[in-house]
């Protein structure tokens, strides 16, 4: 009895689950192609494992969810001086689709820190969505934002600081 | 002519007026960036700030949130480009020349100009008035370690100013004066 409930659930979990893997090609896309481009290792999703992805795909599909929605991954251990800060926004550029619009870039070679932050100019949802891509000496992250309404303004007045945070 | 083809050349002209208005972003500036050890650059036209302010909450009874998205709304764009370096002179006046150039046509005027030998610092705050209304601003900051462009591109209410500083980037502004302490009371 135990093994043929937790079989349901486990199945629940994954019915849940796949049609927010299908909305995230566009996510997946970007991933694919950067990790490719640099030859990187398989990349972690740390919303995306056997408990928090069912618990994320649950939440987007309860209404105030959508506040906190948000795609993560990361590469780690990246042999560093691999992100030549032209050839990685050519890149970036180039596999988001064009809806997305940059609008803060910052290269910092003191920092060795890259970050790209773009705005979705084509969203019809009653929310921002913002792509952060930070590249650092050795880590590489990708973040998709739905930002919330009591952040919209904070983002809009700071988002270097809101994109370095969030790629935190 | 034909209709379409006369609508076409009259858009292709007023395009053409409204790029002339622009201040260009000299190519070899962005040269500097290869010598700076941290470059800032954002870009926000007239679509993304629309979807900016769309965003903020409509329902907000803060005058401040208000009027930032009022000032934003009527913008055209922002942008600003920041440049910081590890060594002094790693630019010279000559590389910011090309912007100032611009900045020489009639519709601009220098409203303020800021010359520190002390700490060999030169911020200039240049606006664009078109028919008596203020239409743009540009604040060049130029220090020895630092280079900042910012530019704001269309309608701008004085008054609304300072709210921008300290926001997307653009240095923070005082457009009024200190309040002056209350002189303290002499014990008798």
């Amino acid at each position: 009895m135990k093994r043929a409930a937790f079989a349901l659930g486990l199945l629940l979990a994954v019915v849940v689950a796949l049609p927010a893997r299908a909305a995230d090609k566009e996510f997946d896309s970007l991933v694919n192609t950067l990790r490719h481009h640099y030859s990187l290792p398989r990349p972690e999703y740390p919303l995306r494992g056997i408990f928090m992805g069912p618990m994320m795909a649950l939440a987007r599909h309860s209404g105030d969810a959508r506040k906190t929605e948000v795609e993560v991954a990361t590469f780690e251990n990246i042999q560093p001086g691999r992100f030549e800060p032209v050839d990685f926004e050519n890149t970036v550029n180039r596999s988001l689709p064009s809806n997305w619009r940059p609008f803060v870039r910052v290269f910092s070679r003191k920092d060795h820190e890259i970050t790209l932050v773009y705005m979705d100019t084509a969203s019809t949802s009653q929310r921002m969505r913002l792509f952060i891509v930070t590249a650092e000496d050795n880590e590489l992250t990708l973040v998709r934002v739905r930002v919330p309404d009591d952040q919209t303004m904070a983002w809009v007045d700071n988002p270097t600081h809101m994109a370095k945070q969030q790629a935190k | 002519m034909k209709a379409p083809l006369r609508v076409a050349l009259i858009a292709l002209f007023f395009a053409g007026c409204a790029m002339a208005q622009q201040i260009q972003w000299p190519v070899k500036l962005d040269k500097l960036a290869a010598k700076a050890s941290q470059v800032v650059d954002v870009q926000l036209d007239k679509k993304m700030l629309g979807m900016a302010s769309q965003f903020m909450s409509q329902d907000s009874s803060e005058k401040d949130d208000k009027e930032g998205r009022e000032l934003i709304q009527n913008l055209n764009g922002i942008y600003v480009k920041s440049f910081e370096f590890d060594k002094d002179n790693e630019y010279n006046s000559a590389d910011v020349e090309e912007i100032r150039a611009q900045l020489r046509s009639p519709e601009w005027t220098r409203i303020v100009g800021v010359e520190s030998r002390k700490d060999n610092e030169h911020v200039a705050v240049y606006v664009r008035n078109v028919n008596g209304k203020m239409m743009g601003m540009v604040v060049l900051v130029e220090e020895p370690r630092e280079l900042t462009f910012v530019n704001l591109d269309g309608p701008i209410n004085p008054s609304q100013l300072e709210k921008l500083g300290g926001n997307f980037g653009i240095p923070k502004m005082e457009t009024r004066p200190k309040a002056k302490p209350a002189p303290k009371a002499v014990p008798k």
